[in-house]
């Protein structure tokens, strides 16, 4: 059994559809990235899995049972968690409460524990800055800080949307680091969506690439780093030159 | 101008404001975390001022108990109301308001109905006047005052150091973030008015005994919290706590000293250029 | 004239004097009574709805009322003017109280303008409470004299009134409905339902709100002073706040947005307290109960309900006509604009020097230059957050630039609001079609593009009487939908169409203004490659008909296709320009695109 799979699942704004037929699996233990430009469907996708948007055809699958068309706070008990583009912390409480508020639906022992066994481990500046109100941490910060919300919950797999976004190059090599560890050390899988197809292919087992809401390309990323044809889907050179030879 | 006369019109002041600050906080949790504008927030101030007198005149029961019966049937009209007419009405704000008019309306018939309109004069279980040199209050008013003083810092303890209080906040700033964290906000919601509904039942119920009662001042309380809560910041609970004692003093020394029309009319004019200038108001953060 | 319309106007005019017999058949005057409430609320039901219609709800109409009661009743009783004199003056003064109060408070937008509006009435009733050398104070005046109009003497009996009221009723009955069908009308009622798309679309939607909000309340004005001399006395307490809700809800039970509605409300929920008096305790319950159930189950009002009753073929959705559209080669074949013959082509039509924008510490954009030569198609392309959509509105001006200049055919727009620019000649489409209005058919959303662009052609245009500029509407309207192939829906709703045709449908709305720049804002996402051939094939064709285009895509391959001339963003920085083989051999871009 796949710890997590996407079948063919389609998304529209009203009439505008955001994502065609999009099918992806992710194993236990595995990470997957989403690639594509901007505008191509990839935070709707995680929006979708979450239950966020919803999916007007397809099957969302996980563990075994199908969760497409459960409540939000349902798919958070699962065992599934989105840390959304923009980080979107509660800037209205402090670190420690936001904290907290990831660890929501489980007793005070295992929230005490979380804290003491992940956040303390993972994310030492985190907890040194518990009091800190959260809007008031830097990018860099309130991505760690996000991060650690959504462990809080105890998930196994976490939905990450474009962690590099608005960060400097060392702390987007922090929270790679932080990622790659919580991986191998704590099992967690991941599906991330990165724009930076570069970062995205050195840190995932598998890629997909999506453009104008569809899968353009997907494979193994060892693979797909070498080929040329990431840079045809982003950059188009290719189609040029065959328009010019016809 | 003497001391004394100063120090009644503040304290006087200090008393309307906690039972004020109940009022707004209340509307400042439906209208700010909820976004529903309840006009019939003031009917439900009226409902527990009506309803206590009721049960302590007509079935003598003790104030305690009346106090316990009568926050339980609020709590529990509230979370009906809601259920049955708000909720569902929660997408179109306009159309929400419409619909607590009705319920001024529904609410404000039946007791009329039952009560009849006279004004009724409500007097508690305590009598008697404590001296403090300069002034005088009546041990009913500080009762009052520290009802009212020990209600507020409940609720602020439940918002600011309870799990609960944690969700509603999450569910205020961001209410889809919240979900994903595994909180069920329509539940958090429906929690949320109740508290906020019963809040304003229990100013009633304290301050019935400084106004004759009538069912028809349930409108002019909800104007009451509605221009604190502007003042104050829509979302922000020090705004509606600050709110209410600056209206409170606008009151009692503009009401005393020239009239209480003209204090009515500078709240409201403070109002509208708040609106103008910050409609986020004195302490605003959230901007919906 | 088609034979509905003969029908609607027989039972209109059959209608209208049975009503007007009324009197001479009931004698009863606590019936007549009911019957002249009737009309007075009708009447200030369509003026609220005059409002509303842009989207403005105002819990103020109580204050105008009173204002006009209180203007009219001070100028025939202490001044002693003739009672018409009066009557316009209640208007009269009454609009110029909106006037001073709508510029300063429709900047606000939705609840907040609401707010104000209702805080504005309270202030307004203690005021009358206080005023009393004009207004009695808590007293209130009595003893008003009833109405004398020149040539037909006094108006005494309920059933004079009753002859005035529908009279009154009558007339400002027909001027809503000639309002709300002439280009002003449209104009309000396109920013009622999208503020946003009629702001790009060249309305002033400021100015027309203020005018929306002066003339309902002039009518109310009117109102209030009939409402006086028709009561012996009044008193603040006339003009309570339940006045202004009770205007609110005759809208809301019959329909917002109909003429019907607020007639049907007003005759509805009147007879209800006064014929429920029996029962008094429980009147106002009732009332409140009735009110609850109406808008809990309709939500369109009891109008909106009724019409979705008889019209139902109407208003359910037939997919089967539009799922069959294809985008055809074709496109734009027809479609010619009218510029002028001898159009330079080498000038700069746009230039941009040094635009920054930052917004609370972010910097979006830094020093953007760049300038955009008449005839040109220029992309503008750039990773996420590199500050493509920023550019964008500070071109279209809804978001005004820290820093930098703008320059349109030689005269500086940077700080100029969007209609504006639309005027100029430069017109916008939006990324998620939010020009559109997605709740009009595909012929009305094209003209009242044109509609707008048209402007006003003086007093005969308020009442939609200008037939010579109604007619040149429909044919441009009708050319346009030809050659754009989108007669076959022309009478469909926006929101049933596929997505690439409201696609269609937005930039037609653009082209129709016959602009001299066109911005596009993502035109082709979503769409297939098919779809993206055409739309670039009928841009070129517009390209060669002398239009200037600025294409913001993150769709390279068709960027590459379409446009001579690039300018490549990242981070809010300009990191590259120049022709489409240039940028894509450059480095720089390569890095920024795939990251490295």
């Amino acid at each position: 059994m796949t710890l997590f799979e996407v079948k063919q699942i389609s998304v529209k704004y009203g009439s505008i559809p955001a994502l065609t037929s999009i099918s992806i699996t992710c194993g236990f233990g595995e990470i997957v990235v989403i690639l594509g430009p901007n505008g191509a469907g990839k935070s709707t996708l995680l929006k979708g899995i979450m239950g966020l948007v919803p999916v007007s055809e397809g099957e969302i699958w996980h563990k075994g049972e199908r969760i497409d068309r459960l409540p939000v706070y349902q798919i958070a008990r699962r065992g599934i968690s989105l840390v959304p583009e923009g980080r979107r912390p509660f800037s209205n409480m402090s670190v420690i409460e936001n904290l907290f508020v990831g660890g929501f639906q489980r007793p005070k022992e295992k929230i005490e524990s979380e804290l003491v066994e992940t956040v303390q481990v993972y994310f030492p500046r985190l907890m040194e800055r518990k009091k800190q109100i959260a809007g008031t941490l830097s990018g860099g910060e309130q991505q760690m800080l996000v991060i650690a919300r959504a462990l809080m919950s105890g998930a196994e797999l976490i939905l990450l949307d474009e962690p590099s976004l608005g960060l400097s190059p060392i702390m987007i090599r922090e929270i790679i680091e932080v990622v790659l560890r919580l991986n191998r050390e704590k099992k967690v899988s991941i599906i991330m969506v990165e724009q930076n197809a570069h970062l995205g292919l050195q840190l995932a087992n598998s890629a997909y690439v999506l453009e104008g809401g569809r899968i353009v390309l997907e494979g193994v990323s060892s693979e797909l780093l070498k080929s040329e044809k990431i840079i045809q889907a982003y950059i188009g050179i290719d189609t040029r030159k065959n328009k010019d030879n016809s | 101008m003497t001391l004394s006369v100063l120090a009644q019109m503040f304290f006087n002041a200090l008393i309307i404001g906690t039972v004020y600050a109940l009022l707004a906080v209340g509307f400042n949790l439906v209208w700010g975390i909820l976004g529903v504008f309840n006009f019939a927030h003031g009917h439900f101030y009226m409902l527990g001022a009506f309803l206590a007198w009721w049960l302590m005149a007509s079935v003598g029961l003790g104030f305690s108990i009346s106090f316990i019966l009568t926050t339980i049937f609020i709590f529990i009209l509230a979370a009906v109301s809601f259920k049955l007419v708000l909720e569902p009405l929660q997408e179109n704000e306009f159309v929400c308001v419409i619909a607590s008019l009705g319920l001024v309306s529904l609410i404000e018939g039946v007791v009329s109905a039952i009560f009849g309109g006279e004004p009724r004069i409500v007097r508690l279980p305590i009598s008697g006047l404590a001296s403090f040199g300069v002034f005088v209050i009546s041990y009913s008013r500080l009762a009052t005052l520290g009802i009212s003083f020990i209600v507020i810092v409940v609720f602020l303890y439940l918002v600011y150091f309870t799990k609960f209080g944690r969700a509603v906040r999450a569910a205020a700033w961001d209410p889809e973030i919240a979900q994903v964290q595994g909180i069920n906000v329509s539940k958090i919601y429906l929690f949320t008015f109740c508290i906020g509904t019963v809040l304003a039942g229990i100013g009633g119920m304290v301050a019935s005994h400084m106004t004759p009662l009538m069912p028809h001042m349930g409108f002019e309380f909800a104007l009451k919290a509605f221009i604190i809560v502007v003042i104050g910041g829509l979302g922000s609970i020090p705004g509606a706590l600050m709110g209410a004692m600056i209206i409170a003093f606008i009151e009692s020394f503009i009401g005393s000293l020239i009239n209480t029309t003209v204090a009515t009319i500078v709240s409201f004019a403070v109002v509208l250029i708040i609106l103008i200038l910050k409609p986020s108001g004195l302490m605003g953060t959230v901007s919906k | 004239m088609n034979s509905s319309v003969v029908w609607k106007v027989l039972i209109a005019i059959i209608g209208w004097t049975l009503i007007a017999c009324v009197p001479f058949l009931v004698k009863n005057i606590f019936l007549l009574h009911i019957f002249n409430l009737i009309f007075m609320g009708s009447a200030l039901g369509l003026s609220w709805a005059i409002l509303a219609r842009t989207g403005c709800v105002s819990f103020a109409h109580n204050a105008f009322l009173g204002i006009g009661a209180y203007t009219s009743v001070f100028l025939v009783m202490q001044i002693g003017v003739p009672f018409l004199i009066g009557f316009l003056a209640a208007g009269i003064i009454a609009g110029i109280f909106t006037l001073v109060i709508g510029i300063i408070v429709l900047r606000l937008k939705g609840i907040f303008f609401v707010l104000s509006t209702f805080c504005f009435a309270q202030i307004m009733l203690r005021v009358f409470r206080i005023a009393e050398p004009i207004t009695g104070g808590l007293n209130g005046i009595r003893g008003i004299p009833k109405p004398t109009l020149p040539f037909i003497g006094l108006f005494e009996s309920h059933a004079h009134f009753y002859f005035l009221f529908f009279l009154y009723t009558s007339v400002v009955l027909i001027f809503t409905v000639r309002l709300f069908s002439s280009s002003m009308g449209r104009e309000f009622k396109a920013i009622g339902e999208n503020i946003f798309a009629a702001e790009s679309m060249g309305i002033d939607t400021f100015g027309r709100k203020v005018t929306a909000f002066v003339i309902s309340s002039v009518l109310v004005g009117f109102g209030g002073s009939l409402h006086a001399h028709y009561s012996y006395f009044i008193s603040d307490t006339t003009f309570e706040t339940v006045k202004a809700i009770e205007i609110v809800v005759y809208n809301i039970v019959g329909g917002v947005g109909s003429i019907a509605g607020p007639i049907i409300g007003a005759a509805i929920m009147i007879p209800v307290p006064e014929l429920l008096s029996g029962f008094v305790a429980y009147q106002i319950a009732l009332y409140g109960f009735i009110l609850i159930l109406i808008v809990r189950f309709f939500p369109k009002g009891i109008w909106g309900g009724v019409k979705e009753v008889i019209y139902p073929r109407v208003y359910v959705e037939d997919l089967t006509r539009t799922k069959s559209l294809q985008l055809s080669s074709q496109l734009g074949q027809e479609f010619s604009m009218e510029f002028k013959a001898n159009d330079n082509n080498n000038i700069k039509l746009l230039e941009c020097s040094n635009i920054s924008r930052s917004f609370s510490g972010l910097v979006a954009l830094t020093n953007i230059s760049f300038s955009v030569t008449k005839g040109e198609i220029i992309g503008i392309v750039g990773p996420n957050g590199a500050g493509k959509t920023t550019l964008f509105n500070t071109l279209t001006g809804v978001l005004p630039p820290n820093r930098g200049r703008i320059v349109f055919e030689g005269k500086e727009i940077t700080h100029l609001r969007p209609y504006k620019r639309n005027q100029l000649g430069i017109t916008r489409v939006f990324q998620n079609v939010e020009g559109l209005y997605i709740t009009a058919s595909v012929e009305e959303n094209l003209s009242r593009a044109l509609v707008a662009k048209m402007g006003f052609k003086g007093i005969k245009d308020l009442f939609g009487l200008e037939k010579e500029k109604h007619r040149r509407i429909v044919q441009r309207t009708q050319e346009i939908m030809r050659s754009f192939g989108l007669e076959s829906v022309s009478r469909e709703v926006a929101k049933n169409l596929p997505h690439g045709f409201q696609r269609l449908l937005e930039l037609a709305m653009a082209l129709i203004a016959e602009p001299k720049l066109l911005l596009l804002d993502e035109p082709v996402s979503g769409m297939s490659l098919e779809e993206m051939n055409v739309i670039a094939g009928l841009l070129e064709k517009l390209q060669q008909q002398g239009l200037t285009i600025i294409v913001v895509e993150h769709n390279v391959n068709f960027v590459m296709r379409l446009c001579s001339h690039i300018m490549v963003l990242d981070y809010g920085i300009k990191i590259a320009e120049g022709t489409p083989e240039e940028i894509q051999t450059n480095s720089e871009v390569i890095r920024a695109f795939l990251g490295g």
